[in-house]
């Protein structure tokens, strides 16, 4: 039947429906706010190899440089370092004349030395650019330190370095000068922490992956509250690997096999979530890693797309 | 005399609360006795069945419309509800009971009538089978105890002595937790299992460990593959006299397999822990059913801590509707390295040198992947998991949308 010799009861059920399907969507919408929280959030940018540099091969760690505004990516399975510029334009590469080996974090202190996690040689290793120097850092000092099996890393204001332990499921605290201060850890721990911050109020705050739950220290390493659950409810975590906190003390947390960020305030309450599993750009596929900058821009390690997402809210 | 008195008037209480809870006219003549001997008018064959063997009891009152709408119903039998939701509606007590961590798969389904029979039964419970046979159906006798020697209890059938058929707090669906169950029948105070151990103390020792509780080849049930030190009695190895396991955890075991510290030190580190020796997470350190000394099957190891995984992909969510075979084969290690790996998902190598090394065919002749097939989405080279979920997906062939077009118009938006 032509199109405009439709019968007028035709047209009025069509009408009809589709408001209906409006109210439906209205009313689930106001039910499952989902997308008014992923629609708070916008994508300011992209880190992807290029013609001149090839392909990134598993990006693991990111860190933002404030006082250089310059960003440090660690391009794992390439060996290498990368620098790019705060508008995410590439700059350098750095690879210790080939001496890097798989490195899987990266922290950037005041004395403008990098630390970097290599998990071929087991070690965090000081990259002293101005004193020309790399050198392994060490643990021989921290209990069991032959055993320490290196990952995250992070810096307090200070300049102290908190490393994870993954073998002993803590975090071992260093000072500037490398000096072994203490562990911090909790009793029960299913597998122990993947993930630590510091927060600006020097508060550490620590991710158990298989516990599913946030742990927040004091400065001294007193726990001070612990939140979160493995679960499959939507403020529940499937398997949360990476965290970061923002300048407000709002929680991000990532979770690898929900390809979403959650977000928590300080209290440890739910507060919304953003992207979802994907290839395109704004989605995720097994993200790894997350940092956030002082200008709040949120990076996010797409570990299997292989590139880092940068989102901002709105 | 006070005294009878007051027992007179219990005994009539009970009595009148009896007849309400159980109104025997109902029973013998009433409406729904009207209803169920209207039923077997034409069912002759259910009304011998329920009243020459243990009937259902709506059955045996003639109830058939607490489970059967007369009339119409959306499901087979005229049933008025599918499944275990039929049977909580009267079994509301068990309802509660099964929600337990561990739940037996066809209870889990709501498959009550798996082993139980809706009208009646020859055997307690309902049960379709004898009760010392009726595991048997689905666990199959050569499977579970194909070894020399069998526990005692099995060898009779008598499953339930250790498990429960419906849930269980623990693995296993053990009856009770798995370091009490076997001192329900073995003493640790018995002076011949304590010589037997050396003057072990067996006090909260997790006899599961070291011993198979179905059967073995070897005496005691010890399980079959020995580590090498203790097969040789060379405790001292790795125990100090004391019998306190020597420093330096992992490094203890690294000391005899070096190779295997390497395996950790790669891009995706599987290490782990923070009870101590990380090694014995997974592994056992004495004796094991399983290859490389392992702690249990491979899904049992794994799932342990990727829970998420294991409901996804063992749950009945249309979205994991065709899994990957090796699922059937409970082997994830015939995809995933367990240490570590360089490659993404603890691969053993790239994601398509990692499919073709079973299916040899799609390997050579399928659509481009590589490093030259760029995926415009992520503008990364394609994989095979780029179109196909291994873990399991909604589409037949594990692909991660519909073949006809959707897939397809991910990438070629332009061309369709």
């Amino acid at each position: 039947m032509d199109k405009e010799n439709k019968p007028l009861y035709k047209r009025i059920i069509v009408i009809t429906n589709t408001l209906l399907l409006i109210l439906f969507a209205g009313v689930l919408q106001l039910i499952y706010p989902v997308s008014q929280a992923r629609g708070e959030w916008e994508l300011v940018g992209t880190i992807y190899g290029d013609d001149l540099i090839g392909p990134l091969n598993q990006p693991s760690g990111i860190f933002f440089d404030e006082e250089k505004q310059r960003v440090y990516l660690a391009d794992t399975r390439n060996n290498r370092l990368l620098s790019y510029g705060s508008n995410f334009e590439f700059l350098s590469e750095f690879s210790a004349e080939g001496k890097l080996e798989l490195p899987t974090c990266i922290v950037r202190d005041s004395k403008k030395r990098l630390i970097v996690t290599e998990s071929k040689k087991n070690q965090v290793t000081i990259i002293d650019i101005i004193g020309k120097k790399i050198y392994p850092l060490d643990f021989s000092h921290a209990p069991q330190g032959g055993d320490v099996i290196p990952g995250n890393l992070a810096l307090d204001g200070g300049d102290n370095l908190y490393l994870i332990d993954r073998a002993g499921g803590k975090i071992l605290v260093f000072d500037n000068q490398g000096k072994y201060l203490r562990a911090i850890k909790t009793e029960g721990g299913l597998g122990g922490f993947n993930d630590v911050r510091v927060g600006a109020k020097g508060n550490v705050y620590a991710l158990d992956t298989l516990q599913g739950k946030v742990y927040v220290f004091d400065k001294k390493g007193k726990l001070l509250f612990q939140f979160g659950k493995r679960g499959e409810k939507r403020r529940e975590f499937e398997f949360p690997v990476s965290l970061a906190v923002d300048r407000r003390g709002l929680i991000y947390v990532v979770d690898q096999h929900k390809n979403m960020v959650l977000i928590f305030n300080g209290d440890g309450e739910f507060q919304g979530e953003f992207s979802e599993f994907g290839w395109r750009e704004g989605r995720l596929n097994f993200p790894s890693y997350i940092f956030i900058d002082r200008s709040q821009r949120i990076y996010v390690v797409d570990r299997d797309n292989d590139r880092v997402q940068i989102f901002k809210r709105l | 005399m006070k005294i009878y008195r007051y027992y007179c008037i219990i005994l009539l209480t009970m009595l009148m609360g009896g007849i309400l809870v159980f109104p025997l006219e109902e029973v013998s003549s009433g409406e729904k006795v009207k209803g169920g001997q209207v039923c077997m008018e034409c069912h002759p064959e259910v009304r011998k069945e329920v009243f020459s063997q243990n009937g259902h009891r709506p059955a045996e009152r003639g109830n058939c419309v607490e489970c059967h709408n007369p009339h119409t119903a959306k499901h087979d039998n005229l049933l008025s509800e599918i499944g275990g939701r039929l049977c909580y509606r009267c079994h509301k007590k068990e309802k509660k009971e099964f929600a337990r961590e561990h739940v037996h798969l066809p209870v889990g389904k709501g498959e009550c009538t798996k082993c139980h029979r809706p009208h009646s039964s020859i055997n307690k419970s309902l049960l379709i089978e004898n009760r010392n046979k009726i595991c048997f159906s689905c666990h199959p006798q050569e499977k579970i105890f194909s070894r020399k020697n069998i526990h005692s209890p099995l060898k009779k059938g008598n499953c339930m002595k250790c498990h429960d058929p419906h849930a269980s707090d623990g693995e296993f669906l053990l009856a009770k937790d798995g370091k009490k169950i076997c001192i329900s029948c073995h003493s640790v105070k018995d002076p011949n299992l304590v010589k037997s151990h050396n003057n072990y103390q067996l006090k909260g020792a997790d006899c599961l460990g070291c011993h198979n509780p179905h059967s073995s080849n070897n005496k005691s049930l010890v399980r079959e593959f020995f580590h090498k030190p203790f097969a040789a009695g060379k405790c001292n190895s790795c125990h100090l006299s004391s019998g306190i396991i020597k420093k330096g955890d992992k490094e203890l075991c690294f000391s005899c397999h070096p190779e295997v510290k390497k395996e950790f030190q790669k891009v995706f580190s599987h290490i782990r822990g923070v009870k101590g020796n990380v090694c014995l997470e997974c592994h056992n350190s004495h004796v094991s059913d399983e290859h490389a000394l392992k702690k249990a099957r491979d899904d049992r190891i794994c799932f342990s801590c990727h829970s998420d995984t294991k409901k996804r992909v063992m749950g009945t969510s249309p979205e994991y509707k065709y899994k990957h075979p090796k699922f059937e084969e409970f082997k994830c290690t015939s995809c995933h390295q367990a240490h570590g790996s360089d490659y993404r998902l603890l691969l053993s190598s790239d994601e398509n040198s990692s499919c073709g090394n079973c299916h040899e065919a799609q390997g050579k002749f399928t659509h481009p992947i590589g490093k030259e097939s760029i995926d415009p989405r992520s503008k990364r080279g394609m994989t095979c998991i780029t179109c196909h979920n291994p873990m399991g997906a909604i589409e037949e062939f594990a692909l991660r949308f519909g073949r006809k077009k959707e897939l397809c118009t991910q990438c070629h938006r332009h061309n369709m």
